[in-house]
């Protein structure tokens, strides 16, 4: 009885042995074949193709420099005099590798605070000495900003051009005049004038 | 038990031999082999863009040079704020087997407020294009006429000039910055194509 029940245990133990290794073996076998059939509709797919286009373009460049050439005025003072002060600076469509691809222009406007009476006149490729020199920037108004300060605003300049075809530099000499007739006068001392040059340019469309 | 039903899976086998050797005798004089090899050509499928095979490709970038600006106060060649040019794309099939669906999707400003160009106009004769997506352009090249059919599509581009913004003055821009088109070419399986109805 005994050797029997011994014997039946056996026998169950490798039938599930044998149920295990079958139960493996078909699991292998399916991942195989489904792995097959999606090999073979990726090798056998419809065809297709992408890519990307994109324009190769030569983008023009823009150049607009301003360089400060000189400044006579003692940064802590100015005093009334009878000769006037004067401060250099230039503008031009090129650097030292390339020129501007676009024409341009710009103008030149002056502003400054409203603390001492000063005179301001700009003048373009020429000095304020030379004979018939031109001051392009007429007498100012006076303004307000937005909050509530005065300044003087000296009249807009014409629109000067710059051609993409030439290398062009203008020279200015902006010259400030504090007359010598304030000397005798205490008032202005150790006040502050703000002088404010505003180059504005852009493309020509 | 277990033996009975071994001698009995014995016993079948034996015969089923038996029964296939003499039908083998029996028949032998008239049997005959044949052989044959099916074989087929697998269909072509050749594409060039602009000159350039991208069949085999995914994702591959052509860079056109086919674009000619007008852009008035600006050096020859030169792309500038105000301009507007014409961006040629060239599709080639010849060589393909099958009928080929392609569609073009453009990635201008309208769709990405990054981009520089805007796309003003898609134009071409050489065959059939539909709208079907807001900036996507589908056209079918039947098989009939693949080899013939050399298609030339036309991009109409404008820098769009805004006095408000302020361009980036310099030339440092990468291609992909102005405009991108995303061409796919499929191979046409009679599906409909739809049009877009906004």
């Amino acid at each position: 009885m005994m050797v029997e029940s011994i014997k039946s245990k056996i026998n169950n133990i490798k039938y599930f042995t044998y149920k295990k290794r079958f139960l493996k073996v078909s699991l292998v076998f399916a991942v195989s074949v489904l792995l097959i059939i999606y090999l073979i509709t990726r090798a056998y797919g419809s065809y297709i193709t992408t890519a990307k286009l994109r324009a190769d373009i030569d983008k023009a460049i823009y150049i607009f420099e301003e360089e400060r050439l000189s400044f006579n005025i003692d940064e802590n003072k100015i005093i009334p005099s009878a000769d006037p002060y004067t401060y250099t600076f230039s503008v031009q469509n090129y650097n030292t590798t390339q020129t501007s691809d676009v024409d341009l222009t710009y103008n030149i406007n002056i502003r400054s605070t409203t603390n001492l009476p000063l005179e301001i006149e700009l003048y373009r490729n020429e000095s304020y000495d030379d004979t018939g020199a031109t001051n392009i920037i007429g007498s100012p108004t006076l303004r307000r900003d937005a909050d509530g300060a005065w300044y003087r605003l000296y009249t807009e300049s014409d629109d000067y051009p710059m051609n993409y075809n030439s290398n062009t530099k203008d020279v200015f000499e902006l010259v400030i005049k504090f007359p010598a007739s304030y000397a005798i006068d205490t008032t202005y001392v150790d006040i502050t004038e703000n002088i404010e040059v505003i180059i504005n340019s852009k493309q020509v469309i | 038990m277990k033996n009975r039903i071994k001698k009995i899976i014995i016993v079948c086998i034996i015969l089923i031999c038996s029964i296939f050797l003499v039908t083998k005798l029996t028949y032998s004089s008239y049997e005959s082999n044949t052989k044959g090899d099916v074989t087929g050509n697998i269909a072509g499928w050749n594409i060039k863009v602009n000159d350039v095979v991208v069949s085999n490709e995914v994702d591959k970038i052509v860079d056109i040079d086919d674009v000619v600006w007008n852009a008035s106060h600006t050096r020859t060649g030169k792309l500038s704020p105000g301009a507007t040019g014409t961006f040629n794309i060239k599709l080639d099939f010849s060589g393909t087997d099958v009928a080929v669906r392609f569609d073009l999707e453009i990635i201008d400003k309208n769709v990405d407020s990054n981009k520089i160009l805007t796309l003003t106009n898609i134009d071409t004769t050489d065959v059939t294009l539909v709208r079907t997506g807001v900036s996507k352009y589908t056209a079918v090249v039947d098989v009939d006429d693949i080899d013939t059919t050399l298609v030339n599509i036309a991009l109409d581009l404008s820098w769009v000039n805004n006095d408000n913004v302020t361009d980036d003055p310099s030339g440092n821009f990468d291609n992909s910055q102005f405009l991108e088109v995303e061409f796919k070419a499929t191979q046409y399986g009679g599906e409909t194509i739809t049009a877009y109805t906004g």
